[in-house]
């Protein structure tokens, strides 16, 4: 892959991997070299990520693609004269947009002009993911085929011949078995074939002549962001956002408002000429594979056997709904004993700490460095075991098998059926939930997820509310009143998703189109490029806020005097003292609210501190709670205390993932005023009851 | 723990009532003493000493052995006696033994699947009635029986259509449903891929007569 080694580590003249660094800095400035920009476009299911970190060896950049919280990744490969800046495109089923996702793929494709796009389709269902090549061979931009699971369709009874198949469309395929490394030089050695001073010869889709008749009504020089024939096949499509794109042409001015009539007279004559558009493509997908393409036996695969249990209307949602918690609780739990123990020693060691160095440095090593250092380290280690689990459930399939089964209900707030992982988890943490909500497909869907998560009690608000209501309730109406504010917790959750998809505007993609995968053995090399690229990502993004936030939280907790009970956060709470009494609590409940900002376990320790009780006595905490506020207060407190912002790691990671503040601090906002205001109608009619 | 051989009792028995004043419980638990009942030795093991006006009797139990002693109000005749097996069942069941709180643990998810039940119950009964007048459409991927086949026509919808198509759904495609049952979403299989399409999909999908 780096053919220029030996000269660089002459240049270096130190060792190869540093030489390997310095070609990856240096490729875009070596001169002479001509970078080509590939983009990998696939549908999904064809093993897409696969080959894109087998092309780029997992050396490869990632973020987001601009202005949309939708994973970008982006490697460069030196090979002879020329770079290749390969691009992994989100997958897609066509160029026609459906989601958020497609138009990423669609618009890079059609827009931002690649010199060559790599397609991979599944030799396993040729005839449907080569849908995706026939509306590539439309546009002029030259195609490599990547052929994959050659293995998987040999194992299914099918012989494609990918020769036969290159010669049918004329375009380069490369046979390959992402999976054993197959095939992946082969690749680069069909790239570097390629030139791209002439236009790549192909045998194209022969498209209905209404088409390039709609293409000469659209003006030219064209005012649209696309290729004029692409276009016009678009529009007979009925695509929103190509309409969208002539729209914003009139309002402009570009466009001239008798070309519009015109066009859009001869839409509406001529409904039919989408059925031809489609129907010349599928005469191309069976051209291709006459040939190509032999079942030289049925080999029915075991997916239908197994999904006969899990997709099973009562067996297959026992499955699920066990399933879920237990790859939550397991994701957890594996964190907490490996991060998780750096959080409790930093814990643990807080009080020799502050014997060792006394004062403010020991202080602050002992409440502020030390904590934040261990709470983020138990994330990340939180963080990649959960996502391991959900890729190795992706990657053999079943994750969409609790998607089908969960998302006609989920569907209905707006969420998807892969969102029921992510809010089973809010229910533990709601930082690893909102961080987790990558694995749902769509990102409105995914908007929705994050909108309700925040909503949801995690652990620690549990752990408050069932001390508050124990210390003042008998523990039957304890128990009524902590599973009833979850209900209702649940129920704002699900009003909040509603509330937001019904205002966010989205295509037409009602309804649920979804291909269920086979089942098959797991790829861990894909599952842990997954993992490290979002352990990664939460560092660069959310790591940062959590640690400086929480410096600042001790930071006010800690000055002037250097004890909580005379502290500016003890001086807010006491500002806040008239809107407590509202609600029937004191300072030292506001300020425990306050403090929970911090993490919503450390609640019960700040009132143990302000108490002066020791924090590990849940019985003296129990009565000092009891002796300084009225049951309605208490009832109050839980519900603020359920209602009230999330935590500090939540809303870094909530800002990370909705993408700007402007989006994430109305949603806090309104998360503030619902907890003042359950709590205030809470407090009065409990007054009245009880 | 328990004594053995006892009888079972199932709540006070019933008594005549008449107009004469009860014994006190002085006398009637001396006359309970008196009539040497089986399983106590002394008076001073018993822990609940009540009397029922309802029933006209006094009860005698030692609550935690779960042993229970009816002695008739106004004549303080032994009426029953013998172990309550009720409340032991209730109170130390359903692991009661390890604590109260476990089988309060055990028994709520039962109770929230009994109202579950009956809301099934109700809505399979209702459910029937309210589908017979959505099911008059012919031809839709809908009425197509599981494991039927047959090829696909076409949808009205252009947006829809080329959604489906992308998906391998073209005109001519043949289609073999593998699952689909009363409500949820349908699986077919479309040329070597497996697709759940949602119900409201399925019917606007028209499907050919003729057999694939």
């Amino acid at each position: 892959m780096y053919p220029d080694e030996n000269k660089l580590e002459t240049e270096c003249g130190r060792c190869q991997s540093c030489a390997r660094e310095n070609a990856e800095k240096n490729i875009g400035a070596v001169t002479g070299k001509e970078e080509i920009a590939v983009a990998v476009a696939g549908q999904p299911n064809t093993g897409k990520s696969t080959i894109f970190n087998r092309l780029t060896g997992l050396n490869h950049k990632v973020g987001n693609w601009p202005g949309k919280t939708v994973d970008r990744k982006e490697g460069r490969v030196a090979r002879g004269d020329r770079v290749y800046r390969l691009v992994d495109l989100p997958g897609t089923y066509g160029l026609t947009a459906n989601s958020v996702e497609e138009e990423i793929a669609r618009d890079y494709i059609v827009s931002d002009d690649p010199d060559v796009v790599v397609a991979v389709v599944n030799a396993a269902s040729v005839e449907r993911s080569l849908y995706l090549v026939a509306e590539l061979a439309e546009l002029n931009t030259p195609i490599v085929i990547a052929l994959n699971m050659m293995d998987v369709a040999g194992q299914e009874g099918r012989i494609i011949n990918a020769r036969q198949l290159s010669a049918a469309i004329d375009l380069p395929v490369v046979p390959m078995t992402a999976l054993m490394n197959r095939g992946v030089d082969q690749v680069f050695k069909t790239l570097d074939a390629i030139d791209l001073q002439h236009p790549q010869k192909r045998n194209s889709v022969e498209l209905p002549s209404e088409v390039s008749r709609l293409a000469e009504l659209l003006d030219s020089p064209s005012s649209l962001p696309y290729p004029k024939k692409w276009a016009a096949s678009k529009l007979i499509e009925g695509d929103y956002k190509v309409i969208q794109a002539v729209k914003n042409a009139l309002k402009d001015g570009k466009w001239k408002d008798e070309k519009f009539k015109a066009v859009e007279t001869f839409l509406s004559e001529h409904k039919e000429a989408a059925k031809a558009i489609v129907g010349r493509r599928q005469q191309w997908i069976d051209e291709a594979c006459k040939k190509a393409v032999e079942d030289v036996k049925n080999c029915r695969s075991p997916s239908e056997k197994w999904d006969r249990v899990f997709l099973h209307p009562l067996w297959g949602r026992l499955i699920a709904f066990l399933a879920i918690p237990i790859a939550a609780l397991l994701g957890i739990l594996l964190g907490m004993f490996t991060g998780g123990q750096v959080l409790f020693a930093a814990m643990e060691g807080g009080p020799k700490i502050k014997a060792a160095w006394p004062g403010m440095i020991g202080s602050m090593v002992a409440d502020g460095l030390a904590p934040a250092l261990g709470w983020i380290t138990a994330l990340v280690c939180i963080i990649g075991f959960i996502y391991a689990i959900f890729y190795f459930l992706e990657d053999i399939g079943y994750l969409a098998r609790i998607s089908f089964l969960t998302d006609t209900f989920l569907r209905r707030i707006g969420a998807g059926g892969k969102s029921a992982i992510p809010l089973m988890l809010g229910l533990m943490c709601n930082t690893v939930a909102i961080a987790g909500t990558r694995v749902v497909e769509t990102r409105r869907q995914r908007l929705v997820t994050i909108v309700m998560l925040p909503f949801l009690p995690c652990a620690g608000q549990t752990m408050v509310a069932a001390i508050f209501t124990l210390a003042i309730f008998p523990v039957k109406t304890a128990i009524i009143i902590l599973i009833g504010l979850t209900i209702i917790n649940f129920l704002a959750a699900s009003l909040a998703g509603k509330f937001l998809s019904l205002t966010v505007p989205h295509p037409r993609t009602d309804g649920m189109i979804m291909e269920l995968p086979l089942f098959h053995r797991p790829n861990f090399r894909t599952i842990f490029g997954g993992v490290r690229m979002r352990i990664e990502l939460f560092l660069r993004r959310a790591a940062g806020v959590i640690f400086f936030g929480l410096l600042i939280i001790w930071a006010v907790s800690y000055f002037p005097k250097g004890e909580i009970q005379t502290s500016y956060l003890y001086q807010f709470g006491r500002f806040l003292e008239p809107a407590g009494s509202m609600i029937g609590l004191d300072w030292r409940f506001m300020v425990a609210l306050l403090s929970s900002f911090f993490a919503k376990e450390i609640t019960v320790g700040t009132l143990a501190v302000l108490f002066s009780v020791s924090a590990s006595d849940q019985q003296a905490i129990m009565q000092a709670i009891q002796n300084a506020i009225s049951p309605a207060g208490a009832l109050a407190f839980v519900v603020a205390s359920h209602f009230y912002i999330p935590c500090l790691g939540s809303m870094a990671v909530l800002k990370s993932e909705l993408g700007s503040w402007k989006k994430t601090l109305p949603l806090l906002a309104g998360m503030f005023i619902l907890a003042f205001a359950l709590a205030f109608i809470t407090y009065h009619a409990a007054k009245v009851i009880i | 723990m328990f004594n053995p051989g006892l009888p079972t009792v199932d709540g006070p028995p019933a008594t005549a009532q008449g107009d004469s004043a009860p014994l006190s419980l002085q006398n009637a638990l001396q006359s309970f003493i008196d009539q040497q009942p089986e399983g106590i030795a002394s008076a001073a093991e018993l822990d609940e000493m009540a009397y029922l006006p309802g029933n006209g009797v006094y009860r005698f139990a030692i609550k935690e052995r779960f042993l229970e002693w009816y002695v008739e109000a106004k004549t303080g005749k032994m009426l029953k006696y013998g172990f309550d097996s009720n409340r032991f069942l209730m109170e130390k069941g359903m692991l009661g033994w390890v604590h109260p709180f476990v089988t309060r643990l055990v028994k709520t998810p039962f109770e929230f699947l009994f109202i579950f039940l009956a809301i099934t119950g109700l809505y399979i009964v209702f459910y029937p009635r309210k589908k017979k007048k959505n099911r008059l459409r012919t031809g839709c991927l809908l009425d197509m029986a599981p494991g039927e086949k047959l090829s696909f026509m076409g949808v009205s919808e252009v947006t829809l259509m080329g959604r489906l198509a992308a998906v391998g759904l073209l005109p001519g495609v043949p289609i073999q449903m593998l699952r689909i049952r009363n409500r949820g979403p349908v699986v077919i299989l479309v040329r070597h891929t497996c697709l759940a399409l949602g119900r409201d999909i399925g019917a606007r999908v028209m499907m050919s007569r003729e057999a694939a």
